[in-house]
């Protein structure tokens, strides 16, 4: 859609030019998000500095039926930073401030465009962390942790971002400035905090946030579980959590992302397994020498051909940068890859592996595996080929195929990184239309012009009563 | 006015005779009925909602105080079929609302696993209602509430409809998270039928230390030390009054520490140095029958055998940032009073107060507590009170109240689940 000219004229009223962006050349940096697959250019995006003026543009937009989203870092995987009807993306990287620390109280006040890592950088020194930790976190920023309710290998143990957040101003699609939640434990009434982390910024625009720190843990031990098939590592996962221990962390790589990894960085994952386990225990030393030869004994029973401890921190750090990296050195081996998300019970690892395996071979394409395996939630990651357009239509029914059959297993069709514009038609097979409708009653509440952030989550918008939101992306756009 | 009568009869088109009965006397219905399963919820809804009737969600009565206004008809799922779904390889299980926690504790203890919060009061409370009246205790401290544990519900909506949210995985962003509006709802949204949750293993074994001082800040001297070092604490509790397990004008502290056989030995050790750092009047390691006596007083499961006050009237619980709770509490005039009880989640800033006294004689200092909490960003929940009291029970409205109106609104247009019985007469 063509922006109004005078909502151009009254944002640059309200933030200065430089604030404004609307010049093709600069708008292309945010015609998609980690998922490239859609693409969808904003007509103009603003990068406010205050909750005040994150309001005043709200009012603006919805005076001039303009749709309009928040956006961080633009690191999320399935289209929700994009502006899938065009409108005005509201940028929020300069509103970057850690505002407070409490070490007391164990709570730290941010606003949306401070950077995950650096969080947890600025408290560590002083023994704590910010536990949600998202591969990407050393780029995502926490607004988009809140929007997507992002996870990270570590959340076995710790949590998701919902486990983390107590409080946060929001500005609703109306433009008031609502106070949710607060720098308490616990909060009366409905828990209007935890409907709003993982809405996708659908609901309301968050500013501040005040979020839980977690102490650093006494003790840390990493090991690297070795397997000749992946049928075994998977297995192992299941028989840890029912042995009654929950690692810190239990992440699976198969062959494919540990040849990226190892032509990348050299982290010391084995080229020639067929899989590894990275698992991590944390917690008072003195229970972890025990905790550990369970493990060690679970995985060798399970045919690890190899289990090891990382002897050094540094040996630690760099296996968990081969972790962390693994997807960006997928680039070394393959010229585009469409990453996955999808959540399957634990026991199930082994079919759901089996299952993306076969049918990667079906459409004729890879199927490569690093999977939060402890959640089970998996990252099916399908290489292809952008300059044929064969290979993109597989790679869409491969991840449509995979998706199903998460959901036959009893599972979800996303983990960690929110449905968005990519599995909008998907929704379906997981919840009925009275369960979706169910969830549209909360959007209503907040969001009844459905110019926030439109065209995500819900396939459709004709339900109780609203507008039809239209999808504009199609696939002629899926590049 | 609709009588009793008047609804049994139109009940009885719906529902089997022998499944509707006159109310409990301390719920405030004029009856109860017991549906076997989710299409007789719904069925009894959509009359509801075409009658104007009200519905009461009814587990174990728990959290049902006096005081409310009558509503017409409870709905108890205590007789619908009591059947657990439980992947112990998985660590989930799906429970029927109506069934009491110790039931479904029992059976999945059998193989190592829990729900892992606190049974509140009485062995009655129900899954259902925990969840919908988000109750905590002790184990908090370690594991949370109900907001970290639940991944999915089955609920009856206004419309009748079975609706589900969330996945029987751990891990779960699809759609809005509608759970976490239903925890703690009260059942002012609808009737939870099934809850699924992720379990936690059983600890291998557990001690527990139980110690005692003379003041509150010497009990809170201990708690602060231990945040500050490392140890596996499964709960945690300050108590004074009717909560303590022994002399009730001391200030108690109860801790329960886990692991393995091996794994305790050196916490034991460091535990015990700590308690020898501070004023303590004296400590012990319990035995494992008085263990489970104390923290069923400290959780309301029993009544101390030294309870000073015998009948509380008043019970007001309190969330306050961590830091201001101490301080808060040693400015209240009633903490050196003998009447007074404290149950203290210190690593929370939560405490709940229980007082003995007519209106008239505790209404400055229940004033002055509610005065206190909001000026320090906090709230207030009168858990216990004469029904005739004129106190709100829930005297501090959040800011987005308005639009925790709003969501009542759109959920319960016809606002026939326990109408009046929530926070600001939601």
């Amino acid at each position: 859609m063509a922006i109004d000219s005078i909502l151009i004229s009254k944002l640059h009223s309200l933030l200065g030019e430089n604030r404004v962006i609307t010049h093709l050349d600069e708008l292309i940096v945010f015609e998609c998000d980690g998922l490239t697959l859609h693409k969808q250019m904003p007509d103009a995006v603003v990068l406010p500095k205050t909750t005040e003026e994150v309001s005043e543009i709200i009012k603006l937009c919805q005076t001039n039926h303009t749709p309009f989203l928040a956006r961080g870092s633009g690191t999320g995987l399935s289209g929700g930073a994009i502006a899938a009807e065009g409108g005005v993306i509201i940028q929020m990287s300069l509103m970057n401030q850690i505002l407070k620390i409490d070490y007391e109280d164990e709570i730290a006040v941010v606003q949306p465009g401070v950077i995950n890592l650096n969080l947890t950088n600025e408290a560590s020194p002083d023994g704590y962390h910010f536990a949600p930790d998202p591969s990407s976190q050393k780029a995502c920023s926490i607004g988009g942790n809140v929007a997507e309710n992002a996870g990270g290998p570590h959340t076995l143990k710790y949590g998701v971002t919902a486990n983390h957040v107590l409080g946060l101003t929001v500005v609703m699609p109306s433009g008031d400035i609502v106070e949710l939640g607060g720098k308490i434990e616990e909060f009366t009434g409905y828990d209007l905090v935890g409907v709003f982390v993982g809405s996708e910024g659908t609901l309301g625009i968050t500013t501040e946030i005040t979020v839980k720190l977690t102490r650093n843990p006494e003790g840390v031990k990493t090991f690297l579980a070795t397997y000749n098939t992946i049928n075994d590592a998977s297995n192992t996962v299941s028989k840890i959590i029912e042995s009654g221990i929950i690692p810190a962390a239990m992440e699976l790589i198969d062959n494919l992302i540990i040849q990226a990894i190892e032509s990348h960085l050299k982290a010391g994952f084995p080229t020639k397994a067929d899989a590894i386990l990275l698992i991590e225990i944390d917690g008072v030393k003195s229970t972890l020498t025990e905790e550990a030869k369970r493990i060690e004994s679970i995985c060798l029973s399970q045919n690890a051909v190899n289990f090891q401890e990382a002897e050094t921190m540094e040996e630690r750090d760099l296996l968990w940068r081969g972790r962390k990296e693994a997807i960006g050195a997928l680039g070394k081996v393959t010229p585009a890859f469409y990453t996955n998300d999808g959540v399957i019970p634990r026991s199930k690892l082994p079919e759901i592996l089996e299952f993306d395996l076969e049918i990667g071979k079906k459409y004729g394409l890879e199927v490569a595996h690093i999977c939060h395996a402890g959640d089970g939630n998996i990252h099916p990651i399908i290489l292809y080929n952008p300059d044929n357009k064969n290979e993109i239509e597989h790679a869409i029914k491969i991840s449509e195929a995979i998706l199903k059959k998460c959901i036959e297993l009893g599972g979800a069709l996303t983990g960690e990184h929110g449905i968005g514009t990519e599995k909008l038609s998907s929704l379906g097979i997981m919840y009925s239309d009275n369960d979706q409708n169910q969830m549209l009653k909360l959007r209503k509440v907040f969001n009844p012009t459905g110019l926030l952030n439109p065209g995500k989550i819900f396939p459709e918008g004709a339900k109780c009563g609203e507008s039809r939101i239209n999808q504009t992306i199609n696939k002629g756009g899926w590049i | 006015m609709i009588s009793a009568d008047h609804l049994e009869r139109q009940l009885r088109t719906i529902i089997d005779g022998n499944r509707i009965l006159p109310p409990q006397p301390s719920i405030p219905v004029k009856i109860t009925v017991f549906p076997e399963n989710e299409q007789q919820i719904g069925e009894l809804v959509k009359w509801a909602t075409k009658d104007r009737i009200t519905l009461l969600p009814l587990g174990g009565g728990t959290y049902i105080f006096p005081g409310i206004e009558d509503l017409h008809v409870a709905i108890s799922l205590t007789k619908m079929n009591h059947k657990i779904e439980h992947v112990s390889e998985d660590l989930i299980a799906t429970v029927p609302a109506g069934m009491t926690f110790k039931e479904v504790q029992a059976d999945l203890s059998s193989h190592g696993q829990m729900i892992p919060l606190d049974q509140p009061g009485k062995h009655v409370s129900t899954i259902g209602g925990i969840v919908s009246a988000n109750v905590s205790g002790p184990s908090r401290h370690r594991y949370g509430t109900a907001r970290d544990w639940v991944i999915e519900t089955r609920l009856i909506n206004a419309d009748g409809e079975a609706v589900k949210s969330g996945a029987k995985v751990v891990k779960n962003v699809s759609g809005y998270d509608l759970n976490k509006l239903y925890i703690g709802a009260r059942g002012t949204l609808g009737i939870l039928t099934h809850i699924s949750f992720k379990l936690a293993p059983i600890p291998e074994s557990t001690v527990t230390f139980r110690s005692c001082y003379n003041s509150l800040t010497d009990a809170y001297a201990l708690t602060h030390l231990i945040r500050r070092e490392y140890l596996d604490i499964e709960k945690m509790v300050i108590i004074k009054g009717k909560w303590t397990p022994g002399k009730a004008k001391h200030w108690w502290v109860l801790i329960e520490i886990s692991g393995s056989e091996n794994g305790l030995k050196p916490q034991i050790e460091h535990l015990s140095k700590l308690h020898d750092q501070v004023e303590v009047r004296r400590w012990n390691i319990t035995s494992k029958e008085d263990s489970q006596h104390f923290w069923n007083v400290a959780c309301n499961r029993e009544k101390s055998d030294d309870s000073v006050p015998k009948e509380d009237i008043w019970e007001v619980r309190m969330v306050l940032p961590k830091r201001e709770l101490l301080p808060f509490l040693v400015d209240l005039s009633i903490l050196g009073e003998m009447d007074a009880s404290f149950n203290i989640l210190p690593t929370s800033g939560i405490c709940t107060i229980g007082i003995a006294g007519k209106e008239s004689t505790v209404t400055d200092t229940l004033n002055s507590i509610i005065k206190e909490v909001k000026v320090k960003k906090g709230w207030v929940e009168f858990v216990k009170m004469p029904p005739d009291s004129n106190f709100e029970r829930w005297p501090i409205l959040p800011p987005s109240f308005p639009w925790m109106q709003k969501i009542k609104r759109e959920f319960d247009p016809n606002n026939i689940f326990a109408p009046g019985t929530f926070i600001g007469g939601i």
